[in-house]
């Protein structure tokens, strides 16, 4: 063989060499159920964001999947309102956590436009209301906010917020801000919420820093556009009240006597409901499981949307806290209203109390909206308050955990015999609960588990 | 009040053993080749990844994303370069070594909708590895050049350190915030090869390389978080027996010799 001819073979040889990887790597699966052989039929009890997803993966790969929801509608927490006629806004879930999440991209692709909520905060303490660089000219002020920021080093025991705030020296006049900040976003009260799953909340977090508002349409229209495919495989008004795994095949009775069979079910109503026991297992959940239920808070929780005729509040405010009924206020720009919108937002203990004040409520809030921002009331217009406690078939806002949550989550979400498998944001162990993306998150796992098991 | 911020966990243990062990090998790589005479090499290298755990962290991400149309490709080809020093360690049996240092970028991006999503990780190695022909481990090889037979195989080992890196629309994904050690992992790595003198252009020759790597174990603590914002799956980032198909052309200065390559040299024959 002569030089040119070696060197021209070679040449080839190289190319075709270099070829050969790409034709490798088009051999490589783009996705996890590829691999799946499952085949029967699966029943999602629950058409909320957990559900609705996990029914549009099943869908995706072939597999024959109806949703049983016990309301009217589909959404679960996810809940829109047009209320105020000239636009939509939240009545639940409001909020995108981070730009690392099934959720925000799911808005991204239905052409959401996100903006960071605004983070000019004013907190209201020792008679006035002060922006945060007048807040943290005051000690005690510094005090909370490093007790409320440091929870990821926090290695006591398992107490209360409100024991941790007392042990820190929070003091009494800046305590409902720390209870806002601790407590109330996450559903519940300071005096209720765990230090332990506080920290693995800030330790776990992995889905970004960001806190994005769709500005141009309704997160309940996100859901129902993108999940439009699998949206007629939802039996709404079909409260379950019954599942009997003991056979083959998983019976499924509701509360209108309707009988439904499936090879696989996946249980993704509010934790609420499974505490309430709504719905008969048999054979029985285990004590284990059953226990767990319990060692997870759920909450009432009541947003109140006030329509003013003029902006009432200052000029790029994110949120205001207040010393009154309801720990924090913020304006409404969610779904696209141009009114003049503004949301207050209280959950556990005070959310029980400002209850029990029935038709006095908004009276009272406008008050104290007046005490906060000036003369306020001679601005309003209309209200509307949503009551998640006396939501049906859920009952409260957002699962949170408690001293001595510890692994109730992981057993909660531990699936039955190969057949019954739970998912929706109260078994989200990896500190994204309380998620409308942590609730999609339990879906996939879900679905991962039945097809790739 | 930013609430959410995440303690940075480190997962890196022995870090500092790691860096003892690299800095070594640096160390007695300076210490030989300055006073020897070893011809420093580039080398450009295209590398195909075998590695399951780090396929199923895009498979993740697409299962999880039907509705996006350009699925994010799985982690497979990696682009880079390295530096080395050829220096004969055995004439009669034309042994050579060569101390290397090599780098290369494996990653993977798509654009739905407007965001763009990459991930992948770097990779740089220190390589110790001899170069000998087959028949040359048995038999005595005169004259073969001053990198020895023109066909050799390579057998070597080293240690690589991984860095992963994911972004989002072009910004970096923080998980273990504040500092990069935990997203940095450092991994024994073993390679085997063969490779072919293949032209002389002046004081310079060309070599194609073909290896294998192996590299046991690599940890890259968040990775799967990094990309998919989640791990509900369970995903392991300890990513296990990964394999690097490496192909490479290094370009060899040889000293004073000109026109070696048209001289017969006994290696040539075999």
């Amino acid at each position: 063989m002569d030089r040119k001819k070696f060197i021209k073979q070679v040449g080839l040889g190289t190319a075709a060499l270099s070829f050969f990887p790409f034709l490798l790597s088009s051999c490589k699966k783009e996705t996890l159920f590829s691999d799946s052989t499952f085949e029967g039929d699966v029943i999602i009890i629950g058409a909320g964001a957990s559900g609705l997803y996990a029914a549009y993966l099943l869908h995706q790969q072939g597999i024959r999947v109806k949703v049983l929801e016990a309301s009217d509608r589909w959404g679960g927490r996810i809940k829109s309102s047009t209320g105020f006629e000239n636009g939509h806004f939240e009545l639940g879930a409001e909020f995108i956590y981070g730009e690392r999440s099934i959720w925000h991209d799911l808005a991204i692709a239905s052409s959401a436009l996100m903006t960071s909520k605004l983070t000019d905060d004013f907190f209201y303490f020792n008679g006035s209301l002060k922006t945060e660089l007048e807040a943290n000219q005051n000690t005690f002020f510094n005090v909370m906010t490093s007790l409320t920021n440091d929870l990821e080093n926090y290695s006591g025991g398992d107490i209360t917020a409100d024991a941790f705030g007392n042990i820190g020296g929070l003091s009494p006049n800046v305590a409902h801000i720390y209870d806002a900040l601790i407590a109330n976003s996450r559903g519940t009260s300071s005096s209720r919420i765990g230090m332990h799953g506080l920290r693995s909340l800030a330790e776990k977090w992995t889905s970004g820093d960001a806190e994005l508002e769709v500005s141009n349409r309704s997160l309940q229209s996100i859901i129902e556009e993108m999940f439009d495919s699998i949206l007629d495989k939802v039996l709404l008004n079909t409260p379950v009240v019954s599942v009997d795994y003991s056979g083959n095949k998983i019976v499924l009775k509701d509360l209108n006597d309707g009988i439904y069979e499936a090879d696989r079910v996946i249980v993704t109503v509010p934790i609420g409901v499974l505490k309430s026991n709504a719905i008969s297992f048999s054979p029985a959940l285990s004590e284990a499981k059953i226990n767990a239920f319990d060692r997870i808070g759920f909450d009432r929780a009541i947003k109140v949307v006030f329509k003013f005729d003029e902006r009432v509040w200052p000029n790029q405010t994110g949120s205001i806290y207040g010393d009154g009924f309801v720990p924090e206020y913020w304006p409404t720009v969610s779904g696209g209203s141009s009114e003049f919108l503004l949301t207050g937002f209280v959950s556990g203990e005070k959310a029980e109390l400002l209850a029990s004040l029935g038709p006095e409520i908004i009276p009272t809030l406008l008050s104290e909206l007046d005490g906060l921002l000036g003369d306020v009331s001679s601005h309003y217009v209309n209200h509307m308050i949503h009551d998640w406690g006396v939501e049906p078939f859920i009952g409260g806002a957002m699962s949170y955990a408690i001293p001595g949550t510890g692994n109730a989550r992981e057993v909660i979400s531990s699936s039955i015999a190969g057949k019954l498998f739970f998912a929706g944001e109260a078994t989200h162990s990896g500190g994204h609960h309380a998620t409308v993306h942590g609730a999609m998150e339990t879906g996939l796992r879900a679905v991962n588990e039945i097809l790739l098991s | 009040m930013d609430f959410n911020e995440v303690k940075r966990r480190n997962h890196i243990f022995n870090f500092s053993s790691h860096c003892v062990i690299v800095a070594s090998c640096f160390f007695v790589l300076l210490w030989n080749c300055i006073p020897i005479q070893a011809q420093p090499s580039l080398k450009l290298n295209y590398g195909y990844l075998h590695c399951t755990e780090m396929d199923h962290i895009v498979q993740l991400y697409n299962s999880s994303r039907p509705w996006q149309s350009s699925p994010l490709v799985p982690i497979t080809h990696g682009f880079g370069g390295g530096a080395a020093w050829n220096w004969r360690i055995q004439k009669s049996h034309e042994i050579h070594l060569l101390p290397e240092f090599t780098y290369a970028g494996f990653f993977s991006k798509t654009t739905n909708f407007g965001k763009s999503i990459s991930a992948g990780f770097h990779q740089a190695s220190f390589n110790l590895t001899l170069r000998i022909h087959p028949k040359a481990i048995i038999k005595t090889v005169h004259g073969a050049g001053p990198l020895g037979t023109r066909f050799f195989l390579l057998a070597g080992g080293g240690y690589s350190a991984f860095f992963s890196r994911s972004k989002i629309n072009g910004s970096r994904v923080e998980i273990e915030n504040k500092s990069n050690r935990a997203q940095l992992s450092l991994s024994p790595e073993v390679r085997l090869g063969f490779g072919y003198h293949l032209s002389s252009i002046g004081r310079f020759i060309v070599t194609p390389e073909l290896a294998c790597s192996w590299i046991p174990s690599v940890a890259l603590d968040g990775f799967t978080e990094s990309v998919n914002g989640h791990n509900v799956t369970g995903i392991s980032n300890v990513f296990r027996n990964a394999f690097v198909v490496n192909f490479g052309i290094r370009i060899t200065m040889i000293g004073s010799q000109k026109n070696w390559w048209d001289r017969p040299r006994e290696g040539d024959k075999t």
